[in-house]
């Protein structure tokens, strides 16, 4: 996993919280790397998981939960590091039909060691699509959470919901319907 | 201080997490710059490469261009707009004109003008069918107006969008070439013209068989114009539906590259056929390829005609001859029988008294009818001869006896003309010589009766030598020589010639004869495997020479011969006999009868074999004379069924075959039907007399009619009692009994053989004659046993042969023979 996706964790739990909690988030996870990621080396995904676990631990809030807000702040930081992406489209589906074949290919020639999903986007009609995210990681909270702010981003209202449609979570599917 | 420790461990972590970026980034940069090296590498590489490539190229150019320049074939480069823009020196050459003003210059300007527009069309039509690559041949015209033929191979280059870019073209200077191709064609066509000439009509096909060419000449033959012909297939128009396969047969070898020649008729115009002799051959182009075929036809309706003329003309001329065959066997027995009359009764007539007068024309019928009898005897010899029906008949001769006895006879003859008749004989002559005695005699005859003819007060002197040849065989040589009047030259080459004596009707009136002693004498002569000449002079004399090759007698033969030679003499008391003559013809009947009647013989007169067949069958004769050529039943089957009866009393008869003819055919038949001797018509009393003795005396017993002649072997005369005592030894009851056996069961062995016989079943035969002869032999009979046993082991191996029938006769007279032995020897058993 990319060193950014830690730096960016922490600094989502330094917002919603301090620092305070972050030292021990990183203290009690007793993580392998020692917890000083920098955003352009590579980590252990289960350093992610373990730091996830510790942070619901002492923070009471569900996994689930962190990982939805950790996509809105991703998605945010995205917008402002990669405006370039999102700027040829003007409502979240164009722009989403463009993760996996344009975006993500994009990161995989930057980073050859990228840990990345399969995103698919299905029209169901002019109102409603199919967004089929497929990971070994099982981070379908994230993508969800990346969904809702990409949403928001273009300003547009959709309920999205969600299913899992295996048991391990390694393929979720989000159904999307404009308001 | 809590506050503190974290913002401590938060500096820490920024600073260690800093580390770790800036290390990771010097690694990013280190290897970011071994990447550049290498690419730097890889481009310098690269230069290398290009610089290389371009030197290469440059070179290759370079040779290109060089090869371009030597070459002597003209190569050349158009643009789109059919402009050269290169030529090279050997295309300037050939036009004359220099690169820098030909260049841009249209290719039209430099063809000849007599094919310019020709060849741009063709240019054009090029450019249009889109085609890459062209093969032409066109002249070309240098400034100065030389004319040079050009065979060009043009690569048309055409852009994606298929837009002409370029035309490049190399040709090469055909001049020569087709100079000689054209004198070829020329001599060609000269040599069509010779052929057209000689009355022979080309036909060109191609490989569809349809007509591309006729000539004049197979024009004419047909009655056919040019025009008409050209497309036509040949086949069908000239041929009939029997001669299209046959004519298909020729085209597929021809196709093979077989030249051949064939006849068939072939339809005219106006419909009549034309035998054709047609001699075809392939057509081939310049590279080999078979295009077609030529035939060159010859009417050869002339030569059919006459061909067919030909054989109908032999076939005439074959059934003349066929014709003329019957014609003579014919006239044989018709003019024989009476002529046979005439003789007999003119010798009976000379027995009688007569007057002087008388006398004389006795004498002179005598003469004629001699005269005629000669002739037709050998016209008769000379056509069978001719004919090949003539065979060798070797067997032993003496020589000293046959010259001693010619030469007595002929004596007489020759003191009628005053003339002295010598002999000598070579001290080399054997006494025996294996030769066909007849020719000898015949030839002997007719020699010495010609000098003898032809000499007056003269000598004629007969000289014998023999001369052994490498391959064992024996030449018997001949001189004859005369003083007498000689042959004229001029007739020499002739005289062995039929019908063509020594001067024609003169000597035929003064000398007689019938001309044909001679040319039968050269046929004998050569059937014998020698050769006759004749030297002469006129009025000096002639001599005659001729060679007959034989063989020598070996040693056990000759005794054989003076055995068979010491039967005559024996004298047969004629008063006793009683013959059975069998004959159709009425005078020869009289002729027969008076004969026997002088000598006070008995006969019986059967008209023919049937009633021949009846007389024997009740009464016993001594025996018959019987003639060959009757109605009704002829003398072969009347003498087989006389023999093959053994309860007819005749059936050992002794039978005398009275036939027309002396071939030795005749005879066979004679013999084999089951007769003893044979007899040619006319005969002398004696002659009858000679067979008859020789017939009867030969067993030497008193009562003749139930001997015939037998093989020695055959000739049971006494059981021989030493052997029935070695089988027996000794039981003489034994031995009684088991002859008594034999007895009892001999009339149906003797039925058995003549079923054998007239089944011809040799295989069965055989089998018979096994178990017959140990017994023969037990019962004392030991030669005959032994002739049995190795006729047993001849028939086994062999199919039914006529002779078989005639040793089965012999054999069955034997056993009747033995079983009279035997009675004599229980008779004497029993005293
Ligand atoms: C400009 C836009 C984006 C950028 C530059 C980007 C880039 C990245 C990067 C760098 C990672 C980490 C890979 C690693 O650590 O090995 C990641 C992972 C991920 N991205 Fe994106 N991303 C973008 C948009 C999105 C959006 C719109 C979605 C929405 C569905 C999304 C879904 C994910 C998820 C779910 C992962 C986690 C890895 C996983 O589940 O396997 N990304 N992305």
């Amino acid at each position: 996993m990319k060193g950014v996706v830690f730096t960016e964790f922490f600094e989502l739990i330094e917002e919603l919280h301090d620092y305070e909690m972050v030292d021990r988030v990183i203290q009690e996870s007793n993580v392998e790397s020692g917890g000083n990621y920098t955003s352009i080396g590579s980590y252990d995904f289960q350093e992610l998981v373990k730091l996830l676990i510790t942070y619901s631990n002492i923070s009471g809030n569900s996994i689930d939960e962190a990982l939805r807000l950790f996509g809105h702040k991703l998605l945010k930081t995205f917008r402002s590091g990669y405006a370039a992406f999102f700027e040829p489209y003007d409502n979240a589906r164009d722009f989403l039909k463009t993760v996996d074949n344009y975006i993500h290919v994009e990161v995989y020639k930057l980073y050859p060691d990228a840990e990345l999903p399969s995103i698919r986007v299905e029209d169901v009609d002019d109102n409603s699509f199919r967004l089929i995210y497929s990971s070994s990681r099982a981070l379908g909270h994230l993508a969800f959470g990346l969904i809702e702010a990409t949403f928001e981003l273009y300003k547009e209202e959709y309920t999205i919901e969600m299913k899992s449609t295996s048991e391990k979570g390694d393929e979720v599917t989000f159904l999307c319907k404009r308001i | 201080m809590s506050q503190l420790d974290l913002l401590n461990r938060r500096i820490e972590r920024e600073i260690l997490a800093r580390k770790t970026a800036e290390r990771i980034l010097e690694e990013k940069a280190l290897e970011l710059h071994h990447n550049n090296v290498q690419l730097q590498d890889l481009n310098r590489e690269l230069e290398e490469k290009v610089r290389q490539r371009t030197e290469e190229l440059e070179l290759s150019r370079q040779a290109y261009k060089g090869l371009v320049e030597n070459a002597g074939d003209v190569i050349y480069n158009l643009d789109r707009n059919g402009c050269f823009t290169y030529v090279n020196p050997a295309g300037q050459k050939i036009l004359g004109i220099p690169a820098h003003t030909l260049h841009g210059k249209h290719f039209s300007e430099v063809l000849h003008p007599d094919n310019r527009e020709e060849i741009v069309r063709l240019h054009h039509l090029t450019l249009r069918a889109k085609k890459e690559l062209i093969n032409l041949e066109f002249p070309v015209t240098s400034l100065d107006g030389r004319t040079t033929w050009l065979g060009q191979k043009l690569n048309v280059h055409y852009d994606e969008a298929g837009k002409l870019e370029h035309i490049t073209g190399v040709a090469r200077d055909i001049t020569e070439i087709r100079n000689i191709q054209e004198r070829i064609r020329k001599s060609e066509e000269k040599y069509r013209g010779l052929i057209e000439n000689m009355e022979l009509g080309l036909l060109e096909v191609d490989t569809n068989d349809k007509i591309v060419r006729s000539y004049d000449g197979f024009c004419r033959m047909m009655g056919y114009e040019q025009e008409e012909l050209i497309g036509k297939d040949p086949k069908s128009l000239f041929l009939d539906e029997e001669d299209i396969s046959f004519m298909e047969q020729q085209e597929a070898d021809r196709k093979k590259g077989l030249h051949n020649v064939y006849e068939v008729q072939m339809k005219h115009k106006q419909g009549h056929k034309v035998w054709m002799l047609i001699s075809g051959a392939p057509v081939m182009n310049d590279l080999g390829v078979v295009t077609g075929s030529m035939g060159i036809h010859y009417d050869i309706s002339e030569q059919k005609k006459l061909e067919a003329d030909l054989i109908r003309a032999k076939k005439e001329a074959d059934d003349a001859r066929q014709a003329e065959k019957e014609f003579l066997a014919q006239m044989s027995h018709e003019i024989r029988t009476p002529l046979n009359a005439v003789i007999g009764m003119t010798n009976l007539l000379s027995d009688t008294q007569l007057n002087p007068e008388q006398e004389t024309y006795v004498q002179d019928v005598k003469h004629a009818a001699d005269v005629l009898h000669g002739l037709i005897s050998d016209i008769l010899d000379l056509s069978k001869i001719e004919a090949g029906q003539m065979e060798l008949a070797p067997s032993l001769v003496n020589i000293h006896q046959t010259v001693v006895m010619m030469c007595r006879t002929m004596k007489v003859k020759a003191e009628e003309n005053s003339n002295q008749l010598d002999y000598f004989i070579g001290d080399k002559v054997p006494q025996l010589m294996r030769l066909d005695r007849n020719i000898l005699n015949q030839v002997l005859l007719n020699l010495i009766g010609n000098a003898i003819k032809f000499t007056h007060k003269g000598k004629i002197t007969l000289y014998l030598d023999t001369q052994i040849k490498e391959d064992g065989a024996c030449l018997l040589q001949v001189k004859i020589v005369d003083t007498g009047i000689g042959i004229p030259e001029s007739k020499l080459p002739d005289i062995f010639e039929k019908f063509k004596q020594a001067d024609g009707r003169n000597t035929h009136k003064k000398y007689g004869g019938t001309g044909l002693g001679l040319p039968i004498c050269k046929k004998l002569v050569e059937l014998h495997g020698g050769n006759i000449h004749v030297e002469s002079e006129t009025e000096k004399g002639s001599t005659f020479r001729f060679e007959l090759k034989g063989q020598l007698a070996d040693r056990n033969s000759s005794g054989q011969l003076s055995a068979a030679d010491g039967t005559s003499g024996a004298s047969v008391d004629f008063t006793k006999l009683k013959f059975l003559i069998v004959e159709d013809t009425f005078m020869n009947q009289r002729y027969i009868q008076s004969i026997l009647k002088r000598w006070s013989s008995d006969s019986e007169l059967a008209n023919n074999g049937k009633e021949a067949v009846e007389l024997s069958e009740n009464e016993r004769f001594d025996l018959i004379l019987m003639d060959m050529q009757m109605p009704v039943m002829d003398g072969y089957e009347a003498t087989r069924v006389i023999r093959a009866d053994k309860t007819n009393p005749n059936h050992r008869a002794p039978i005398i075959a009275l036939t027309a003819s002396a071939l030795l055919d005749d005879r066979r038949k004679a013999l084999a039907a089951g007769m003893d001797e044979h007899l040619t018509k006319p005969f002398t009393p004696d002659q009858l007399k000679a067979a008859i003795q020789t017939q009867l005396s030969r067993s030497g017993e008193s009562n003749p009619a139930e001997r015939v002649p037998l093989p020695l072997a055959f000739r049971v005369t006494k059981v021989k009692q030493e052997h029935i005592d070695m089988y027996f030894g000794g039981d003489m009851d034994y031995a009684k009994e088991m002859v008594l056996e034999f007895l009892r069961s001999l009339p149906s062995e003797r039925e058995n053989i003549g079923r054998l016989i007239q089944s011809k079943d040799s295989t069965a035969l055989s089998n018979w004659l096994h178990s017959m002869y140990p017994v023969v032999a037990m019962l004392g009979a030991p030669e005959l046993s032994k002739e049995i046993k190795t006729k047993q082991l001849t028939v086994n191996e062999s199919e039914w042969t006529d002779d078989l029938v005639l040793w089965s006769e012999q054999l069955d007279i034997a056993l009747s023979d033995l079983g009279d032995e035997l009675e004599k020897w229980v008779e004497g058993q029993v005293a």
